[in-house]
C-alpha cells in the first residue's frame, strides 16, 4: 500500500518538473518570435504585447498556480 | 514550556487566508508597474523607444526567464519533501536573480547613452528598470530568508507556505518583466 502511494507521488513530481520543462521551452520560443518581429517590424507593437500577454498568461496558470486561489482545501 | 502545534489542518486553513493576502498585494502592486507602462507608451508612443542595448536587454530576459524555471524546480522540490534539490533550485534561482540585477544596473546602466535626467526617455527608463530591479532585490532577499530556513529544515512537504509565497512573488516579478522587456527594448524605433 504504502509503496504504490510513493509511486503515485513520484508520478506526480515527474509531471510536475515535465510540465515545468514545457513552459519553459514555450517562453523560450515567445521570447525569441517576440525578439524577431521587433527586430525586423518594431511597429507591429499589438503582436509584440500579444506574446508578452500569453507569455504571462502561461506563468500565471502554471508558474504562479493562480488555480489553487480556487481551489477547495481538499482539492490542494 | 508549552508547545503548540498547528494541526495539518489549520495550517491549510490559513494557508488558504495567506495566499489571498498575497494575490491582493501582487494585485495592488501591478497597478503601480501598470502606471509605469502607461506613461511609457502615452510619453514616448508606440513609435519610439529609449536607445538601449538590444544583446543586454535580450540576456537578462533569458536570465530572469530561466530563474522562473529554477523557481518553478525549487517550489515542486518543496511540495515533494526533496529538500536537496529544494536548496539546489533556490541556490541557482538566487544567483541567477542577481546576474539578472547586474546586468540591468551594473551594465545596463553603464552603457545606456543617457542618464536619469536626459529627458523624458531618460526618466522613463530608469525610473521602470530601476523600479523592477528593487523588486528583484527583494525577490533574492525573500529568497535568501527560505534557503536558510530550507538549510535548518524548517520545510516540510506539508507545511511550506513562504516557499510558496517566495516563488508567486518571483514568478510575479518576471511577469512585470514579461511587459517591460518589449516595451523598453522591442517596440518602436531607438531615440536618445
Amino acid at each position: 500500500m504504502e509503496a504504490k502511494t510513493d509511486e503515485i507521488m513520484e508520478a506526480k513530481k515527474k509531471d510536475a518538473y515535465r510540465k515545468g520543462v514545457a513552459v519553459i521551452v514555450l517562453l523560450a520560443f515567445l521570447t525569441i518570435s517576440e525578439y524577431w518581429i521587433g527586430a525586423v517590424a518594431y511597429y507591429w507593437w499589438a503582436a509584440i504585447m500579444g506574446i508578452a500577454i500569453l507569455k504571462a498568461f502561461f506563468v500565471v496558470r502554471d508558474y504562479m498556480h493562480i488555480g489553487r486561489l480556487f481551489a477547495s482545501d481538499e482539492e490542494l | 514550556m508549552t508547545t503548540h502545534t498547528v494541526s495539518l489542518t489549520d495550517y491549510r486553513r490559513k494557508t488558504s487566508i495567506n495566499r489571498l493576502g498575497l494575490w491582493l498585494f501582487i494585485l495592488s502592486d501591478m497597478f503601480v508597474f501598470l502606471g509605469l507602462l502607461v506613461a511609457r507608451f502615452y510619453l514616448l508612443g508606440f513609435q519610439s523607444r529609449p536607445e538601449a542595448s538590444q544583446i543586454v536587454g535580450l540576456i537578462v530576459t533569458a536570465v530572469l526567464l530561466a530563474s522562473s524555471f529554477f523557481m518553478n524546480r525549487a517550489e515542486i522540490a518543496a511540495e515533494f519533501g526533496d529538500q536537496k534539490a529544494f536548496l539546489r533550485s533556490t541556490l541557482i534561482t538566487m544567483l541567477l536573480g542577481i546576474l539578472f540585477l547586474i546586468g540591468v544596473v551594473g551594465v545596463e546602466w553603464q552603457i545606456a547613452p543617457f542618464g536619469p535626467a536626459d529627458g523624458t526617455v531618460g526618466s522613463l527608463f530608469y525610473a521602470m528598470t530601476g523600479f523592477h530591479a528593487f523588486h528583484v532585490l527583494t525577490g533574492v532577499i525573500f529568497l535568501f530568508i527560505i534557503y536558510r530556513n530550507g538549510r535548518k529544515g524548517l520545510y516540510s512537504a506539508e507545511r511550506h507556505w513562504p516557499v510558496e509565497a517566495a516563488a508567486v512573488y518571483w514568478h510575479f516579478v518576471d511577469v512585470v518583466w514579461m511587459f517591460f522587456y518589449p516595451a523598453l527594448y522591442l517596440i518602436g524605433a531607438a531615440i536618445l
